[in-house]
């Protein structure tokens, strides 16, 4: 007989595991997100109590570095299990709408987001951004030491002294992707070929990068905003600077969201965009530890948050940038990844 | 007269082949039809770069392993060593510590070190790879230790003495086990991502993942993974020829041997030697976690902020064990007793899911369960359990086989004749005498899936996160509390069976054993 109860009591276990994700249910929605969980989690928990809709999230993580959410979503473009994906950037949403992976879908909270950020279409929409920067370590270069533009760390004083995040991922990618398409192929190569010879240090993550700096590892790195004001915040001894303002300008990624082709709840899906493009959430993300950028003007941020048209940014046309990624990455892999 | 009726193997091998080998076979066979020229892709210069660097640092690893492990094994089965039963357990524990988690603790340690640029690099790889890996080959050993027919032994301590007659009597006999513990490790080496990945060395595995994540080719990473699998069945197909039918896995790990050499005043050297080994496999990184992880209000946090994948975790892991028991036992079963060629079939078949990288068992689970008609599958943490059986199963073919060999052939057939309906006779006579090989295999099942990564994070329904891959999403930020709370949790998980098989091999030994062998 006690044999009987606990080999029930394990069917029954078993049998509750598996129905505990089992079938489309009404008042749910699925979201795939690469913004990091610290950020995006507390979002979707107040989407949640607004709504009175379950969200069920997928994180990034970083063996994945996006590839586990984008190639999960290209996996499963025949039967959509995700509503919505939230980026924190934006190439790869370009390459899933090129890959029929989006739908469109014109957000009414999408209107005052300026047009440079939005695709034409409705298949995605940016908000809240983070800026590609310089992090230094304040107690190893003065201010008047600090380069200006990026490419100065091609410079001999550099040599081996800076650090970038792994160039085939994340951020980093899509800036060289940026790169190359704004300067073209040659002159792009040229660029990473000397930095690669200038000993540049080549780590995993912006994270890596940021935290060789803040540990006086290395004077100088390359990062993300966020990245850089969760050390400052932390009490490092470390200051960011916007690059190139006099020349081609900082490289601003907004994050970046857009509902799935065929996603098994729409409407909460709709719900979701909606709310997640509100100015109260960009303002959350403003005030939150990533310190994102709002892109529209009339969005609270903090005082030392600057307006995304206070510098001089990179003009990039979104597009065009993702039809490099795929060139910039060979080419990249073969310069730094042997 | 067989223990099961026929059917009952059919099914198990067909549950076996549709949720290990179907994904699988799906993968390649798209990957060949999208790339024609296939073999320009293989023999491009880069990849052939790539897989020497691989060769290379599996080839080293196996060194590393062996001198790690042959020696312990021989110390802990031929000498007169003190804290023998202590040792023989503790230098288990790096198998059952995933090796991303290691490296995480050596990382800790040395990555802001003058040495950090030695440990990030090939040199590193093989030193994590080698602790981690070296009580493959010291089990391997152990098990030809504890097999060997000892009257050669004795015969030969007649005429010479103890360190004779094991260099020039144990050490030949010993050689297929030898040889197939390299090709453990090997297997385990050449398909490893995690380690190289954190310690930013391109390797073969590295650049499969890098054709997913940079440039969304699956078909071409699931080509590129065709020389591991290739050279994994090669290697299993050369451990049959040496290994016949020998067990790789040995469960009488505490019988007694009839000669030990006496180490007299070496022994302080021996255990100097023996302790350094569970220093820097065991002590080291978890010393290093626990420091990381700091007070106990990290570890309230931990379960405050993760109780949910801590949960998931666990009870995921408990019922994918108890599948892969379930599916395993009949091609165990057949494994032990079947003809040559079928047990060699069940043999190279249940270890290439193992050897294929788990990012293509991933996505070939999503290309064929990702259906309407299969949502229950798909949807549902049914596909996690796909997963880890895929990858494990041969982990318990091999221990539960181990078990049911020490058992006769007539004691089976008087089991058969004595009970003639096969379930009453499995569950009254021949699962009692296999509850060792039962629970080894199940523990051992239960540690590689809790621990299991890179399969899981691309099918994992969502909202149903697993414990690495919560630690993974959180590793993005760097290491902090929490990361190193949520190791030493993984880790604790691991350890609730294995001091559930110390108590249990404690009471088997009380237990009378009568009836095995011939």
């Amino acid at each position: 007989m006690n044999k009987t109860v606990i080999l029930v009591y394990v069917i029954a276990i078993f049998l509750w595991k598996i129905a505990a994700a089992e079938t489309v249910k009404n008042k749910e929605v699925v979201i795939y997100t690469s913004l990091d969980q610290i950020f995006s989690e507390p979002i979707l928990k107040e989407f949640e109590k607004q709504s009175g809709i379950k969200v069920k999230t997928v994180y990034d993580t970083e063996a994945a570095k996006t590839v586990g959410i984008v190639n999960r979503l290209i996996a499963e473009k025949d039967n959509p299990n995700a509503d919505v994906f939230w980026n924190n950037e934006i190439i790869r949403t370009i390459v899933l709408k090129e890959k029929g992976i989006l739908a469109p879908y014109n957000s009414p909270s999408a209107t005052d987001i300026p047009a440079q950020f939005k695709d034409k279409d409705g298949y995605w929409f940016g908000f809240a951004a983070r800026a590609r920067v310089l992090i230094y370590n304040t107690k190893l270069l003065s201010d008047s030491d600090v380069p200006e533009s990026i490419f100065d760390l091609t410079k001999p004083q550099w040599k081996g002294r800076f650090s970038m995040g792994n160039p085939l991922f994340g951020t980093t990618a899509t800036h060289a992707a940026a790169l190359f398409l704004c300067l073209g192929d040659e002159k792009a190569k040229a660029f990473f070929d000397s930095l690669k010879s200038n000993g540049v240090v080549v780590v995993p993550g912006n994270a890596m990068s940021r935290d060789r700096v803040a540990d006086g590892e290395l004077p100088i790195g390359f990062t993300d905003t966020d990245d850089a004001w969760g050390a400052i915040i932390e009490g490092k001894p470390v200051k960011m600077i916007y690059p190139d303002k006099d020349g081609m300008g900082t490289l601003l990624i907004p994050n970046t969201i857009c509902l799935i082709k065929n996603s098994p709840h729409p409407e909460e899906a709709k719900k979701l965009i909606d709310f997640i493009l509100s100015r109260e959430v960009e303002e959350k993300l403003a005030f939150s530890l990533s310190m994102q950028i709002p892109l529209r003007k009339e969005v609270k941020r903090p005082a030392h948050v600057p307006s995304y048209d206070s510098f001089s940014v990179m003009q990039v046309d979104f597009e065009k940038e993702a039809q490099m990624l795929p060139v910039s990455s060979r080419y990249l892999q073969e310069t730094f990844l042997k | 007269m067989s223990l099961f009726p026929k059917y009952i193997f059919w099914l198990s091998f067909g549950l076996f082949s549709v949720i290990a080998l179907a994904p699988l076979g799906q993968m390649f066979a798209d990957a060949l039809a999208a790339y024609p020229f296939w073999k320009a892709i293989l023999l491009d210069s880069r990849q052939m770069m790539l897989l020497r660097n691989s060769l290379v640092i599996s080839g080293f690893t196996v060194l590393g392993a062996f001198f790690l492990g042959v020696p312990l094994a021989f110390l802990i089965a031929k000498t007169d060593m003190p804290f023998k039963r202590f040792f023989s357990i503790v230098f288990l524990l790096p198998m059952f510590f995933p090796s991303y988690i290691t490296t995480i603790g050596w990382t800790k340690l040395l990555g802001k070190t003058s040495l950090a640029a030695s440990f990030y690099s090939t040199a590193g790889v093989v030193f994590i790879l080698s602790i981690s890996y070296f009580p493959f080959m010291m089990l391997l050993v152990l098990s030809g230790l504890y097999s060997l027919n000892s009257g050669l032994e004795e015969a030969g301590l007649l005429l010479y003495p103890a360190r004779k007659v094991l260099k020039d009597i144990t050490l030949p006999l010993l050689f297929p086990y030898l040889f197939s513990g390299a090709i453990f490790v090997f297997i385990f080496s050449i398909s490893n991502y995690g380690v190289p990945d954190q310690l930013r060395v391109v390797t073969y595995p590295v650049e499969i993942f890098t054709q997913f994540s940079a440039f969304y080719d699956a078909k071409k990473a699931t080509l590129l993974s065709l020389p591991i699998v290739i050279i994994t069945l090669f290697l299993i197909l050369l451990q049959q020829r040496f290994m016949g039918s020998k067990s790789y896995v040995t469960l009488n790990i505490h019988r007694r041997q009839r000669f030990m050499v006496k180490l007299g005043r070496k022994k302080i050297v021996i255990l100097f030697f023996c302790a350094l080994v569970f220093i820097v496999s065991v002590v080291i990184p978890l010393v290093v976690l626990l420091a990381g992880a700091g007070p106990l209000s990290t570890y309230a946090a931990v379960f405050k902020t993760s109780h949910q994948q801590i949960v998931n975790s666990f009870v995921l892991a408990c019922i994918s064990a108890t599948v892969i028991l379930v599916i395993g036992f009949p091609l165990a079963y057949m494994f032990q007793r079947a003809s040559r060629f079928r047990s060699q079939f069940i043999d190279m078949f249940s270890l290439i899911p193992f050897a294929v990288p788990a990012t293509i068992l991933g996505i070939g689970l999503i290309t064929l369960w990702n259906k309407p008609a299969t949502n229950f599958i798909y949807k549902t943490c049914l596909v996690v359990i796909f997963a880890h059986t895929a990858r494990f199963i041969a982990f318990g073919i091999r221990i539960m086989s181990a078990d049911i060999g020490l058992i006769s052939k007539n004691m089976e057939e008087q089991a058969v004749l004595v009970c003639k309906e096969w379930p009453r006779r499995f569950a009254k006579i021949f699962l009692p005498l296999n509850k060792r090989g039962f629970f080894y295999a199940w523990i051992a099942c239960f540690a590689l899936s809790i621990g299991e990564l890179e399969a899981t994070l691309l099918v994992t329904p969502a909202g149903e996160a697993t414990l690495p891959i919560r630690i993974y999403t959180l590793l993005h930020y760097g290491m902090h509390k929490l990361v190193f709370g949520l190791c030493v949790v993984l880790i604790a998980l691991v350890f609730i069976p294995l001091i559930l098989a110390a108590i249990f091999q404690f009471m088997s030994r009380k237990t009378n054993r009568s009836g095995y062998g011939d």
